[in-house]
C-alpha cells in the first residue's frame, strides 16, 4: 500500500477512535444509511447554481473509453482555478494527474494546488481571527466560512463558527453552549466560588450540578470546574401569533373540560341514583327520607326535572299527616 | 466484489466523519495507483471513481454500483451539476462528502425546519390549525418540486459538518400530541415516505377527543414516527417567574426536561435526543441544562431556515399557519443562501 490510502486509513481510523468516544457513532452511520432518504422516490435536484461540469463531446465510441478524460479534465481543472473553486479544481487536477501516473508536470500541478490551498486558507483564517478580534462577527464568519470551503476538516474554524459569538444567533446565541473554567484555589469552596462567578453564593448547588459534584464533596485544589452561563434572561424572539391561544392553556383548557364533563356526568347520574332512592322512600311512606334524597338531587343537579316538584308535594303531604285536624 | 468492499467501507467511513483531525503530512505523498472498481467501465482512484455513464444507467444506477447506496443519487447528481447521465459520458464519484454541511464556494445550505400543531377535517383552520387539503397540498408540493424530506438524526449530522445531505432537505415537525397528528397527519405522511419528528408534552396526552393517548404515542412510534421532547406542562422555559425562586426556577426547569424524557423513554422505548422549547422561549442557564442533560439539539421557532453553523441548542424553525396559501408555505423553504446576499 502507499502513502496514498495509508493516510486516508490513518484518517479514518482517527475518526473510528472519535467514534468510538462518542458513544458508538459507527453504528448511528450504519442506521442513518440505512434511513437515509432512501425510501424517497429519486428526482433530480434542480440546479443550484455553483460550478459544474460543462458538456463535453462522449469519449465512448473509441477504443479506450478514458482516453479524452485527461484533457477534458485538465480543462476544467483550469476553469475552476480561475473561478477560485480551488477544492474543486484539485479534484480535478488529481483525476488528470490518476490517468497519468507518470506525467511528473501533471503531479506537480496537483502539489501546487494544494500549497496554494493551503496558503488560501491560512489567509483567510487569519483575516477571521483579526476581524473577530475586532468584534466584526459576520465578517468574520464570512472568512471562517471561507476557511472551511478550501478545508473542510479544518477544526479550528469550525469550532470557531460552531456554537460560538461568529454563528448564528452569535450575540446570545453563544450564551449558555460558551462557559468559562474555574480552577480550584487553596480555601475555595462552592459557595465562595458562585459569589464570585454569579455574584450570588446561594447558586452553589448550579457549580454542583454543573460538574456533577456529589453533595459535600470536598473541593480539590486544581480541579478544573466548568461554569456555563447561567442568565435568566429570556433570548429568543418568540413569534407573535394572532389569535392564537396558546397550547398549554388550550391543554389545560381541554383537559379541564374533560374533567368538568366528567364530574357534570357523575354528578347527573348520582342525582338520578338520589332521586330513585327518594322515590323507594317516598313509596315506602318515608316522607322524611324522600325529601332528604331529593334535595341530594336537587344539590347536584339544580335543574333537575321532577325533583323539586316531588319535594313540594311529598312536604304538603307531609303537612297534611302531622297537622291532623 | 471482496475487492470493492474496503472501497466502500472507506468511503462511508469518510463521508460521516469529514470533520475529523487536521492530520498534514509534512511532504506530499507519491500518486496512488488506481483502486479496484467492479466495472470495466470506471476507473478507481483513493479520493474518487471515474465512471462512463452506460446506456440505461441513472445516478440511481451509477449510486448503487459505485457507493453501493442508490438513495445516494442525490449527492452523484448534485456534484454533477445536475445534469442527466449520458450515455459515453464521463461521471466524477467523490469517494467522500464533497461538501459537508452544504458548503460550497458560492454559498451555503440551509434547512428549512417545518412546524405544525393541529390539523382539521372539517374545513376550520386557524394559526395552528392546518386544514387536510392544505397539508396534503403543502407535502404534495415539496415532493413535486424537488425538495426531500429527511429525518432530524440526518439534520444533526448535517449541523456538526460531517455530513452532507440533499441540497433541498426539509426537515417535518409536531409540536404538542394533537389527536389529528394521528388521525390526519401520519397517514398522508406516511403516503410520501416521509419521516417526521412529534416533539410531546407529556401532560397534553390524555387521550381525550382531541389530544392523543399514550396508546396511540406509542403506535405511532412503532410506525416509524419519530418522538421528541417538548417539556412536561409547557411553560415558558426561558422566563423566571416574579414570585419564583431561582432554586425553584431552577429546579423547574430540570422538571421540565427531564421528567418528560423519561415519561418519553418509557412508553415509546427510544431514546429522547432533541428538545423543542415550548414557545421556541429559553435563555443562557436553559441552553446549558438543556445541554447538560443530554440532549443533542433543542429547536426554537424563530422563522428561518437553519445552515450548519446554526448553534445547536437554538436551531430555528418555521411555523407553518393555517391561514397559508401554498406560496406563503413556499416561502419558509429557503435551501441556500449565497455569499453577499444574507
Amino acid at each position: 500500500m502507499t502513502a496514498g490510502p495509508v493516510q486516508r486509513l490513518a484518517n479514518t481510523l482517527a475518526f473510528e477512535r472519535r467514534c468510538i468516544r462518542s458513544r458508538g457513532c459507527l453504528l448511528l452511520a450504519a442506521a442513518l444509511l440505512a434511513g437515509c432518504a432512501g425510501s424517497l422516490p429519486s428526482r433530480v435536484e434542480q440546479a443550484k447554481g455553483y460550478p459544474h461540469e460543462p458538456a463535453a463531446a462522449p469519449t465512448a465510441e473509441t477504443q479506450d473509453i478514458f482516453r479524452g478524460i485527461p484533457g477534458k479534465y485538465q480543462v476544467l481543472a483550469d476553469a475552476a482555478e480561475k473561478t477560485g473553486d480551488l477544492r474543486r479544481a484539485l479534484l480535478y487536477r488529481n483525476v488528470v494527474s490518476g490517468f497519468a501516473p507518470e506525467d511528473a508536470e501533471a503531479r506537480a500541478r496537483v502539489e501546487r494546488l494544494e500549497r496554494k490551498i493551503r496558503v488560501e486558507a491560512d489567509r483567510h483564517y487569519r483575516a477571521a481571527l483579526a476581524l473577530e478580534e475586532s468584534g466584526e462577527s459576520a465578517k468574520a464568519l464570512r472568512e471562517f466560512l471561507a476557511v472551511l470551503v478550501l478545508d473542510p476538516v479544518h477544526e479550528a474554524a469550525f469550532r470557531r463558527v460552531k456554537n460560538g459569538k461568529n454563528g448564528k444567533n452569535g450575540k446570545n446565541g453563544g450564551a449558555g453552549t460558551e462557559s468559562r473554567t474555574w480552577t480550584v484555589r487553596e480555601g475555595d469552596t462552592l459557595r465562595k466560588i458562585a459569589g464570585e462567578a454569579y455574584r450570588d453564593s446561594d447558586k452553589d448547588f448550579l457549580i454542583a450540578y454543573f460538574n456533577h459534584l456529589p453533595a459535600g464533596s470536598p473541593l480539590a485544589v486544581g480541579t478544573e470546574l466548568r461554569l456555563p452561563d447561567a442568565d435568566t434572561r429570556s433570548s429568543t424572539m418568540t413569534e407573535k401569533v394572532p389569535g392564537y391561544s396558546h397550547p398549554d392553556k388550550e391543554g389545560k383548557d381541554l383537559r379541564n373540560a374533560a374533567q368538568r364533563k366528567e364530574d357534570s356526568e357523575r354528578k347527573l347520574r348520582e342525582a338520578e341514583a338520589h332521586y330513585g332512592a327518594g322515590m323507594r322512600r317516598f313509596l315506602a311512606e318515608d316522607l322524611e327520607e324522600a325529601i332528604r334524597e331529593w334535595e341530594k338531587t336537587l344539590s347536584l343537579d339544580p335543574a333537575h326535572p321532577k325533583a323539586r316538584r316531588d319535594i313540594e308535594k311529598a312536604r304538603r303531604l307531609k303537612g297534611k299527616i302531622e297537622t291532623p285536624k | 466484489m471482496a475487492r470493492g468492499r474496503p472501497l466502500l467501507l472507506l468511503f462511508f467511513l469518510l463521508i460521516w466523519g469529514c470533520a475529523g483531525p487536521e492530520i498534514r503530512p509534512p511532504a506530499l505523498p507519491p500518486p496512488a495507483p488506481p483502486i479496484p472498481v467492479p466495472s470495466a467501465n470506471a476507473r478507481g482512484f483513493p479520493d474518487f471513481i471515474v465512471a462512463v455513464v452506460q446506456p440505461g444507467d441513472s445516478y440511481t444506477s451509477l449510486a448503487r454500483q459505485y457507493l453501493g447506496d442508490p438513495s445516494m443519487d442525490w449527492f452523484l447528481s448534485e456534484f454533477n451539476g445536475n445534469a442527466p447521465p449520458a450515455p459515453g459520458r464521463d461521471v466524477l464519484i467523490p469517494l467522500a462528502s464533497y461538501a459537508p454541511g452544504g458548503l460550497w464556494p458560492t454559498g451555503y445550505q440551509t434547512v428549512p425546519v417545518l412546524t405544525y400543531h393541529k390539523l382539521s377535517r372539517n374545513g376550520t383552520h386557524d394559526a395552528m390549525t392546518v386544514r387536510e387539503a392544505d397539508f396534503e397540498a403543502q407535502m404534495r408540493f415539496l415532493r413535486d418540486n424537488g425538495y426531500r424530506v429527511i429525518p432530524l438524526d440526518d439534520l444533526f449530522e448535517f449541523l456538526q459538518f460531517r455530513r452532507q445531505i440533499p441540497a433541498r432537505s426539509v426537515v417535518i415537525t409536531f409540536d404538542d400530541g394533537w389527536r389529528s397528528v394521528y388521525d390526519i397527519a401520519w397517514p398522508i405522511l406516511k403516503k410520501y415516505g416521509y419521516p417526521a419528528t412529534l416533539f410531546v408534552y407529556t401532560d397534553l396526552i390524555v387521550g381525550s377527543r382531541e389530544t392523543l393517548s399514550w396508546e396511540q404515542v406509542r403506535e405511532l412510534s412503532r410506525d416509524g414516527l419519530d418522538i421528541q421532547c417538548h417539556s412536561k406542562t409547557h411553560r415558558y422555559l426561558g422566563r423566571m417567574e416574579r414570585k419564583e425562586s431561582f432554586r425553584n426556577y431552577f429546579e423547574s426547569v430540570r422538571k421540565e426536561i427531564v421528567e418528560s424524557s423519561k415519561i418519553l423513554r418509557r412508553h415509546t422505548g427510544r431514546e429522547v435526543k432533541y428538545l423543542a422549547y415550548p414557545y421556541g422561549d429559553t435563555n443562557a442557564l436553559v441552553v446549558a441544562m438543556t445541554r447538560q442533560e443530554g440532549y443533542r439539539l433543542a429547536f426554537t421557532v424563530e422563522r428561518e431556515s437553519a445552515p450548519f453553523f446554526s448553534n445547536d441548542f437554538r436551531v430555528s424553525r418555521e411555523m407553518i399557519y393555517g391561514s397559508f396559501s401554498l406560496k406563503e408555505f413556499g416561502n419558509n423553504l429557503t435551501t441556500f443562501r449565497k455569499f453577499g446576499a444574507e
